[in-house]
């Protein structure tokens, strides 16, 4: 096994510069999941719109009460009468919807020809429509008690309120027998996708260069070892990197959210890992074909960078696929990543483990090992290529001589 | 000598062609990459039809207020809110919302007299169909007995507000991506000021050593060969801006020529960046590469390019740091012309990013100027 030794010793040498892509990676999958984690609630909890309220008709208890009701159901964003500012929190969502409440609507209103509220949503958003019939209901009730009756404005708007708080009954079903999969946690194994891609091209491709600089290639060429032996304590190694590699991001992920996962169902999980597990094959078969044209410490992070870019955002790992439009989504499907993002909704969205149920699943870890099986093939046939070809000897650079 | 030193650093920037894929081929991939995933991002907060699911109970069927609002907000022939499925008991609209055919259906009779929305998840859809029941209910208790038969003609509400544009040109979340692109672009332009600076000083290679015993004064010589590193990668800014522009179709604006003088004044400022992170001869270029990349980063990720408008969060809790980042005013001034009918906010980033040009190439130019070596 001298040749397996060396290729742990090759990993060793680069332990700094591993463990720096490593920590780099792992801060931002964690600091990604943290925006997003959320908590598990058996009761319905409603979406709260951000808004805005402009008021250039003073203070007056129509628009008190107006405030007061769409602070109960929304978060509310204090902006100043500025087009500027305005313009700066619609353009960057910091506010779904704007309602700028024009002079003279206090008494146009109660004379019964209400001036319009001028509003600014972001393109067609469903929060801003929300924020809006909000308001339409609040005025809609208020103009309701004023036809009904001589009765003064502090009346009318504390039945107004007193209407409004009226609520229908919502019942929450769950079906499926534990919670939901954290969403903290989907998001991890989501993400892990990438740095598992990008760290096991990193290291094979150290592993593989090394051999082949043309020095200590033609000095192993007369070594007493067959080079299927050779050749297959090679892929041991990358394999036994790969699990090493594999089974630390588990472990980080299940420390980082192993308590939000207790009600968790735990076929649910198994199905998880070992997804994650298949795309760790899947990576170390792209990072065989890939190191084969890795023939410099700078060309090794480009390649990284970009295989692994491409492929998780043409597959649907960093941005969710149904974000995508339809053609490319059939370009996608020509992806492992992609495989690997639908197998991971699926799992998440189970609620029974049925034959039928757990088909796409099944269906979508089998297309990434036929991937996983097909690039390492393809790589096998143009290694045997290289090596029968002569130039290849005298094109290979390691750090020891960049 | 300016043609010699001008042309022979365009050539050499040609040659190199690990600075050529991170500074023309990586932005053009992550444009494409951004206009493949981003294609729908828009239309992610938009409102759609939500599929809602009722029983067809006796009691629904005499609610004839209830009915005619229903319809009244799925009308196939207007705006649409709600697809609306009858099921003939709770155990089909379970399995409908267990597959997700349904965001929730209305139960009449099951705690009482007022309709019970059922749901299996939280969301927006649920929120507003929750919305319309309370509205529902709302309006019923608020009018009385003798008005309840024409409860139906009340739901109809009327319409207090109307929606304006606070731009000529529609607000996008899309555009700010490409925006944080260019200006990561424009500070790779480091790459070139730390290439001109690191192969003329003497005591950093055998170039540089070279060079130093041509005819022609240090200031000259760092002066050319920066602009010619300042041409190439303003070209390749082009490129890449033509690309986002006629290629992938992003709209910038009318503004063409004030969004390519962004770039150049960019380009000044990546530049000068670079070639003063290279004055530090006590670190390695590779750490020098790593230290413009890291910067680089940090910077282009507080002006949005990973998480979209965290550029703006940044500039209502920390606006110093906003005001001093390279990357969120370059940002900032491609976003003015995109969204502003006015051009203060513009020139005023044009001209802070001049300034933080010119006080680094005056850094460079001080501690270039006279460089004299006792041992190389």
């Amino acid at each position: 096994m001298t040749v397996f030794k060396a290729c742990f010793m090759i990993v060793k040498r680069h332990y700094a510069a591993l463990a720096l892509y490593f920590s780099i990676f792992m801060v931002l999958a964690v600091a990604m999941t943290a925006l997003s984690a959320d908590n598990f609630s058996t009761d319905f909890s409603a979406t709260r719109p951000a808004f805005t309220l402009i008021t250039r008709d003073g203070h007056t208890p129509l628009l008190a009460g107006l405030a007061s009701y769409l602070r109960e159901h929304g978060n509310e964003v204090v902006l100043d009468d500025r087009t500027e500012a305005l313009q700066d929190a619609s353009f960057y969502h910091a506010t779904d919807y704007i309602a700028i409440v024009p002079q003279g609507f206090h008494d146009a209103f109660f004379d019964g020809e209400p001036l319009k509220i001028e509003t600014v949503l972001t393109t067609e958003s469903a929060k801003g429509y929300y924020a809006d019939r909000l308001v339409t209901q609040y005025l809609n009730l208020a103009r309701l008690y004023q036809a009904a009756g001589d009765i003064d404005e502090e009346t009318i708007i504390s039945s107004v309120l007193k209407d409004l708080s009226i609520e229908a009954p919502v019942e929450k079903k769950h079906f499926g027998a534990g919670a939901p999969v954290n969403e903290g946690f989907q998001l991890y194994a989501q993400i892990v996708c990438y740095i598992i891609i990008v760290l096991i091209i990193l290291c094979i491709s150290n592993i593989t260069s090394a051999f082949r600089r043309p020095d200590l290639r033609m000095r192993n060429l007369c070594a007493p070892t067959k080079p299927r032996s050779f050749s297959g304590q090679q892929i041991l190694c990358g394999a036994v990197v790969s699990i090493a590699a594999w089974l630390l991001l588990m472990t980080i992920g299940f420390a980082l959210y192993g308590s939000q996962l207790s009600g968790t169902d735990g076929r649910i999980i198994g199905l998880i890992l070992l997804n994650t597990f298949i795309v760790t094959v899947v990576a170390l078969s792209l990072a065989s074909l890939a190191s084969l044209f890795i023939r410099s410490p700078n060309s090794q992070s480009a390649a990284a960078n970009l295989l692994a870019l491409g492929l998780c955002f043409l597959g649907g790992v960093f941005v969710p696929l149904h974000m995508m439009g339809e053609s490319i989504l059939t370009v996608s499907k020509f992806t492992p990543t992609y495989w690997y993002s639908t197998a991971l909704e699926h799992i998440c969205t189970l609620t029974s483990f049925g034959g039928d149920v757990l088909a796409p699943v099944w269906q979508a870890m089998l297309m990434q090992l036929a991937f996983a099986l097909a690039i390492f093939c393809v790589a096998l046939v143009i290694s045997k290529y290289q090596n029968q070809s002569e130039r290849f000897f005298s094109s290979i650079q390691t750090e020891l001589e960049a | 000598m300016f043609r010699n030193i001008y042309w022979k650093r365009i050539l050499r920037t040609l040659r190199d062609k690990a600075t050529l894929f991170w500074t023309w081929i990586f932005p053009i991939i992550m444009a494409t990459l951004f206009y493949v995933v981003f294609a729908n991002l828009d239309v992610m907060g938009q409102l759609h039809e939500i599929p809602l699911g009722v029983i067809d109970t006796e009691s629904y069927q005499q609610d004839i207020s209830l009915h005619s609002a229903l319809e009244s907000v799925s009308d196939e022939n207007g705006d649409t809110l709600f697809t609306v499925s009858l099921f003939g008991n709770t155990d089909e609209a379970d399995i409908a919302l267990e597959n997700g055919d349904i965001d929730g259906y209305v139960l009449y009779d099951l705690m009482g007299d007022d309709p019970t929305l059922v749901v299996s998840d939280d969301g927006l859809n649920q929120t507003l169909a929750k919305r319309f029941l309370d509205g529902y209910l709302q309006i019923k208790n608020s009018v009385s007995i003798q008005a309840t038969e024409r409860l139906s003609s009340l739901l109809e509400e009327e319409t207090y507000t109307k929606e304006i544009s606070l731009s000529n040109n529609p607000p996008t979340e899309k555009v700010n991506y490409y925006y944080a692109l260019l200006a990561m672009m424009c500070l790779y332009g480091g790459f070139q000021g730390l290439i001109t600076v690191t192969y003329l000083q003497s005591n950093l290679s055998p170039l540089g050593a070279r060079q130093a015993m041509a005819p022609v004064g240090r200031m000259r010589m760092v002066a050319y060969d920066l602009l010619g590193g300042l041409t190439m990668h303003f070209l390749c800014l082009l490129i890449a801006v033509a690309y986002i522009i006629f290629v992938l179709g992003t709209d910038f604006g009318s503004k063409l020529w004030l969004v390519l003088l962004t770039c150049f004044v960019g380009s000044v400022l990546g530049v000068a960046f670079g070639a003063m992170v290279s004055l530090t001869s006590k670190l390695k270029e590779a750490a020098k590469v790593a230290l413009l990349i890291t910067v680089t980063m940090v910077c282009c990720f507080l002006s949005g390019l990973m998480v979209g408008g965290v550029n703006y969060t940044v500039a209502e809790k920390a606006p110093v740091v906003a005001w001093l980042n390279p990357a969120a005013r370059i940002t900032d001034a491609f976003y003015c012309l995109y969204y502003y009918d006015t051009y203060e906010r513009f020139f005023l980033n044009i001209g802070i990013i001049l300034i933080m040009a010119l006080a680094m190439l005056t850094v460079t130019a001080l501690f270039v100027r006279r460089q004299r070596y006792d041992s190389i």
